[in-house]
């Protein structure tokens, strides 16, 4: 387009002075017309008509912010075509290099996609990207932030200006310093104008070609500058993308933690309308569960023709069925299809089992002298089992018959050639077991009728062989010579069982494997889950409240991880001084507080207070898993653990009431698994909450550790304000503020009832387990209601623990009657370490020591990884003042306004001194 | 004589004239020369280029140097790539010491897995270009990554010496004297065809062109074979390269999968990290030759163990990269046959696309509709 532009330009003011036919050129035309110089070609007016080149359309870019974030996008855009033209053979060496930058991140996300395959965890999985994306925008920002930023401060202007050239192509100015596109500096911008450049360099006004020394001063320094990039780059760049890394976790975690919650709230909300509250009768079963169902039904049908299963089968099939079912289903399914399959009665004979009757006979019979003369051989008993038929004449015209037809005959006992007895023997065939007996029986007795008695003292021979036959009779009796094997067959009727569990089986496993999809996001395992987040969180907070500031002391944690009585000793302390101040005080019981409240609001809704009446309905149940599923209306309170063991309940009601009654009887492991009904005949009160339970005791867990925590601040408050009162003694306080920062799961009881029952004891417990009475009131101030109410509920249980054995005088007491923990209650709450661990809650020194590490640890990382960085960019901004330095012959701005001080000071001088030499002159004429 | 550099202070003039003798002479001894495409001169190249781009060439261009160019720049550009490896593998190994044990376990991990990756990446993303370059060099004639050894006469640098105090009254001259540098010719290994728009075709002999048009079915005896292949050579520098760059990152993230799968770590552990698995004790007052022997054995013992732990790893790795872990199932399972196919997807299809390509190119060029080649014609 530009050439035929400058061809329609072509135009000439004279005659046309090349005549083409004759060649003869006018001379005229070569003489030199009047030039006008340094006269830019743009402003050429018009009226002078003259060949002249296209006005230049390259340009500088400038750097604002929306430009050049407009421009990240145009140039992705030129990025992929480039990789298009560049597979088309079409691609200029400008956008084969960018093909480079697309291959890096092609590359960067196969990487990235690969490796989240090999995270569990959501967010770790999201990490991977994200730390593709910190390092791409490490690659870019680094040379802004650290290089090119300084330098501009320094020198004055932007060593990675970029330009866009004529065709259109985005390139950096300065990259080959061969090549500098100086003309584009046309001074628009005081950031394009050399000049204004050569004042921020101080490059003295009058020089001589200041604009050239200009230039070469920004060469240099950008030259220096790309070269500094280069060697910085290795290792500010890694360290850049592990502080974004980090920094984006801490931002995104909290965030993608809330969203899972969130997810995972309206997914059960969800559910719950669909299976309690719908009520649309119109049930549509969803494809996954149909899928369950036809797996069952087509195991059942496939097999159905009286085929024989092996026990790994039926584990086989089972395992794939019902994995993920929770524990304990896919065996009790496993346990009820075997039942139903067995055949006690039945065995599939073939060669091996013969074999080994053979040898059966053989060890029972070998070590008697006339019992030995009854052992058959293999072929022996198969020709009891079917007679062989001598082979016919006319066989050949006959019509063969099928292998079905052969193993009808053979299980008649019709006679067989000898090739189809092989042959149904070696491919096995299912017999009963009475039959195999009797023709061994059979086989046994024709070798002892046969078998020569007649050596024997004066007895006649008949009568000692019919002796051996009945010896031999009662060794074969009740099959004792045949193998122990389980034979398991489809039947027709045992078919029609299993099926008619597939559809109730297939809803049931899939809505249980969505129910606990559900809960993983809330509950699960990972790290990204509400409750490992707030553990997490819960473990920064205690840490950072018993050891403030600790950013900048970690280094002093080091000595004190791991070891126990030093955190003690050094926690106590800084508790101690932490308890002085009110406001730290009140500000720290708040923060874990909060936590607290953050964890009873995820589990029980908006209204956490709702975990008070849980509190109450669980009390009166046992917490081990069967939970009175009438006792309470769920609907009432609509909390999400609510909804979660209501699903659970229908679950299981559906499925028992999913199969027909009299099958019931024949899934009895099933049903006592899914529903815990103990003979499965009815649906009784109590079911198995599989999850719930495990979500019960994961609050409880949580609960109780920050009401430890707040426990233990408390009792230092009360040591702080009643120094040795006359109610409570110094030491006593000094055991408590020991005991319940520092006691183990092992120990906490022991460290009690080691104690006699002694005053001083009854003393120690009211100073600890009396929140009631002695709870400071600023502590009491900064819990929420629901707070305080599962701090008493602690207590109390922890109390009922200890001294609810109805022998002991403690608890009476006390005074806490109403205390509702019954003793099997007790029993059941102190039966494992896990139940005792939840009773008392996270031992605090075994808290920080965790927090220690994490922070010494996370500390440890940011100080290396922030020290480098910092190293690398403090290094590049004090390399800036080594590079420009100026050249001897530059003149400088300084020293030529110096100059012209001291020329104006020496003007005024000479003006002075002339002024007093004609003075002087003036006087002297006086005076003459 | 050139004036040497260090320090010697010459008059500018004579400097100058001798400067420029010397020149002509060199540029008459030195000319740019291509290099056969062999393991040797490609080691070489890179060595060349990695050794300058950690020493000379930063040197220069941290003093601005006006002879630092575009090359240098680009050869310094693995110096982040090496460095930052460096930076990765040694921070994570190096501040394993500091953390407590657990820490110091995952730490030296994730250090490992880490060196594991990085090996990996760089090299599948070295070899594998050959997957490329390789099949079309042999179906084009045309190799892209033929070298030539670039030499490049630097611009003289006169500077001027120190004014003479005014005090000084040894020395009689009144103007500064001047001082000559950098007059050795600078070598650059580069690509012949590096550049589709500026390819080396000045530097390759007439009979390369013969070879290539014969290759790519263009035909024998050419009347000017120059200018036929060219279009052609073009093309093939821009799917070539392409190709290569898309492909090789691919490859490389092979690697880096390769390096997740498995357990590298415990083979870092054993076998890299210093630990001695030799068995013959060194005595410490036993006589050199002894404690040597009992060195080598070790050595040779370490070796050999480790060269079967390493292809045991490998194998173990590359089993779990394609078939995935035991255990998963849908794209956990198949993300590494995905990775896999996608990077030898890109190969065959760079490769197929560049050859049927240049084969197309030549078939319209033989087209009579568009060159009758039976009919005289003259090159314009």
């Amino acid at each position: 387009m530009a050439v035929s532009k400058i061809q329609n330009q072509v135009s000439f003011t004279q005659k046309p002075n090349i005549d083409t036919n004759s060649g003869n050129v006018n001379m005229e035309r070569l003489l030199p017309l009047p030039r006008k110089h340094y006269l830019n070609h743009n402003e050429i007016p018009d009226s002078v008509n003259r060949i002249r080149p296209e006005p230049g359309q390259g340009h500088l870019l400038n750097g604002g912010f929306f430009s050049s974030l407009g421009r990240f996008f145009s140039n992705r855009i030129y990025d992929i075509k480039s990789v298009y033209k560049g597979y088309t053979g079409t691609a200029n060496d400008h956008q084969l290099g960018r093909t480079n930058d697309v291959g890096l991140v092609l590359g960067g996300l196969g990487i990235a996609s690969f490796l989240t395959t090999k995270r569990i965890a959501t967010m770790p999985k999201h990490m991977e990207f994200i730390g593709l994306a910190s390092f791409l925008s490490s690659m870019a920002l680094w040379p802004k932030i650290g290089i090119f930023g300084p330098a501009r401060a320094v020198h004055g202007f932007d060593a990675d200006k970029r330009y866009i050239d004529d065709q259109g192509r985005n390139k950096s100015v300065f990259q080959d310093p061969n090549y500098v596109p100086f003309e584009l500096f046309r001074g628009d911008k005081k950031s394009e104008d050399i000049s204004a450049i050569a004042d921020y360099m101080g490059i003295s006004k009058d020089a001589p070609n200041r604009n050239e020394m200009a230039k070469d001063q920004m060469r240099k320094v950008a030259t220096q500058n790309h070269t500094l990039w280069m060697l910085t780059s290795g290792v500010a760049v890694p360290t850049l993308t592990a502080l974004l890394c980090n920094g984006f976790e801490r931002i995104y975690e909290p965030l993608l933690v809330k969203y899972k919650n969130s997810l995972s709230d309206s997914k059960l909300n969800k559910m719950y309308e669909t299976l309690i509250n719908s009520t649309d009768k119109k049930h549509t079963t969803p494809k996954p569960a149909k899928k369950i169902a036809n797996q069952i039904r087509n195991f059942a049908t496939v097999n159905r023709s009286e085929k024989v299963l092996t026990g790994e089968q039926i584990t086989n099939f089972v395992n794939t069925v019902a994995k993920d079912a929770g524990s304990g289903v896919s065996a009790a399914l496993a346990k009820d299809i075997r039942a139903i399959l067995a055949q006690p009665d039945k065995a599939v004979v073939d060669n091996k089992y013969i074999e080994e009757i053979a040898k059966n006979i053989e060890a029972k019979f070998q070590g008697h002298n006339l019992l030995k003369k009854g052992i058959v051989s293999f072929d022996e008993i198969v020709r009891a089992l079917c007679p062989i038929k001598a082979p016919e004449k006319n066989a050949a015209n006959d019509k063969k018959p099928s292998a079905d037809d052969i193993i009808k005959a053979f299980k008649e006992g019709k006679e067989l050639t000898k090739d189809q007895v092989d042959d149904v023997i070696k491919k096995g065939v299912l017999l009963d077991k009475e039959r195999v007996n009797k023709a061994i029986t059979k086989a046994v007795n024709d070798k002892l009728a046969a078998a020569d008695f007649t050596n024997t003292n004066n007895i006649p021979a008949e009568k000692i062989r019919q002796r051996v036959i009945d010896m031999a009779g009662n060794v074969i009796r009740n099959n004792a010579l045949l193998p122990k094997s389980e034979t398991y067959v489809m039947t027709e009727s045992a078919a029609n069982n299993i099926k008619s569990i597939a559809g109730a089986m297939g809803e049931y496993l899939y809505n249980f494997r969505q129910l606990r999809g559900i809960n993983e996001l809330k509950m699960g395992n990972v790290a990204d889950s509400m409750d490992a987040y707030l553990w997490k969180k819960l473990e920064t907070a205690f840490t950072n409240i018993v050891y403030p500031n600790n950013v900048f002391t970690s280094k002093s944690f080091k000595p004190l991880i791991d070891n126990t009585s030093d955190i003690e000793k050094t926690a106590q302390a800084n508790i101690e001084k932490l308890v002085k101040d009110d406001e730290r005080y009140a500000k720290a019981i708040k923060k874990i507080d909060a936590l607290k409240t953050e964890y009873l609001k995820a589990v029980f809704g908006n209204d956490e207070r709702q975990y008070i009446q849980y509190n109450e309905f669980i009390k009166g149940n046992n917490a081990h898993g069967g939970v009175n599923w009438n006792a309470r209306t769920y609907s009432d309170y609509g909390t999400q653990i609510d909804k979660y063991l209501e699903i659970e309940t229908k679950l299981a009601r559906n499925f028992y009431e999913g199969i027909e009654g009299n099958k019931r009887g024949l899934f009895n492991n099933l049903l006592t698994t899914i529903t815990n009904n103990q003979n499965g005949n009815n649906f009784g009160k109590t079911v198995t909450f599989h999850d719930a339970a495990a979500n019960v005791k994961k609050v409880e867990n949580f609960v109780t550790a920050c009401d430890r925590i707040i426990h233990s601040l408390d009792i230092y408050r009360r040591a702080y304000l009643n120094p040795a009162s006359k109610h409570v003694e110094q030491d006593l306080f000094n055991e408590a503020k020991h005991n319940v920062i520092s006691a183990q799961s092992n120990d906490f009881f022991a460290r009690f009832n080691n104690r006699s029952k002694s005053v001083k004891f009854r003393q120690y417990m009211d100073l600890i387990f009396a929140p009631n009475k002695y709870l400071d009131d600023l502590t009491k101030a900064n819990m929420s209601e629901a707070s305080r109410y599962t701090m008493d509920g602690w207590i109390d249980k922890l109390r009922a623990l200890l001294f609810n054995d109805k022998k002991n005088w403690q608890y009476s007491e006390f005074g806490h009657n109403n205390c509702p923990i019954g003793d099997t209650y007790k029993d059941n709450l102190l039966s494992t370490p896990d139940a005792r661990y939840r009773a008392q809650g996270k031992n605090p020194v075994e808290f920080l020591n965790q927090g220690l590490k994490n922070s010494y640890n996370s500390n440890k990382w940011l100080r290396m990884f922030g020290g480098l960085f910092i190293g690398v960019f403090s290094l590049s901004v004090i390399a800036q003042f080594f590079f420009g330095k100026k050249d001897s012959t530059i003149p400088l701005e300084k020293d030529r306004l110096k100059q012209e001080k001291l020329n104006q000071q020496n003007a005024i001088d000479n003006q002075i001194n002339q002024e007093l030499n004609e003075e002087l002159e003036g006087e002297a004429a006086h005076a003459n | 004589m050139i004036p040497k550099v260090t320090g010697e202070t010459v008059n500018y003039a004579a400097g100058r004239k001798e400067h420029r003798n010397q020149m002509q002479q060199k540029k008459e001894n030195e000319e740019p020369k291509v290099l056969s495409s062999n393991i040797k001169n490609r080691m070489m190249s890179g060595f060349h280029r990695t050794a300058n781009a950690f020493t000379e060439y930063p040197a220069k261009g941290l003093k601005g140097d006006i002879n630092s160019n575009f090359y240098e720049f680009l050869a310094m550009g693995r110096v982040p790539y090496l460095l930052g490896s460096a930076t990765f593998i040694g921070v994570f190994n190096a501040a394993s010491q500091f953390f407590d044990s657990r820490g110091m376990q995952q730490s030296k991990k994730i250090g490992l897995k880490l060196a594991a990756g990085v090996i990996f990446y760089a090299l599948a993303k070295t070899l594998s270009k050959d997957l490329i370059t390789r099949p079309v060099s042999w179906a084009t004639g045309i190799d892209i990554e033929q070298p030539y050894l670039n030499v490049v006469y630097p611009f003289p640098k006169v500077i001027l010496s120190e004014p003479p105090k005014p005090n000084d009254k040894n020395n009689n001259n009144e103007t500064p004297t001047r001082i000559i540098q950098d007059l050795d010719p600078q070598y650059q290994y580069q690509k012949l065809w590096e550049s589709g728009e500026f390819p080396r075709i000045d530097l390759v002999k007439p009979e390369f062109f013969d070879k290539v048009a014969k290759k790519n079915g263009l035909g024998e005896n050419l009347n000017s074979a120059e200018n036929e292949v060219k279009p052609i050579l073009k093309n093939v520098i821009s799917t070539a390269t392409t190709a290569s760059r898309v492909s090789s990152f691919l490859w490389a993230a092979c690697g880096v999968a390769l390096a997740a799968c498995g357990n590298w770590d415990s083979y870092y552990d054993t076998y890299l990290s210093g630990t001695k698995l030799g068995k013959n004790p060194i005595k410490k007052d036993a006589p050199f030759k002894d404690k040597m022997k009992a060195r080598l054995g070790n050595f040779w013992q370490h070796t050999k163990e480790g060269t079967i732990a390493l292809k045991e790893t490998f194998k173990t790795s590359a089993k779990e990269f394609y078939n995935g872990a035991p255990g998963t199932k849908g794209f956990k399972k198949h993300a590494g046959k995905v990775l896999f196919f996608t990077a030898l997807g890109s190969t065959v299809f760079g490769v197929a696309n560049t050859i049927i390509r240049a084969r197309n190119m030549s078939k319209n060029l033989c087209d009579p509709d568009v060159i009758d080649r039976s009919k005289d014609s003259m090159a314009v």
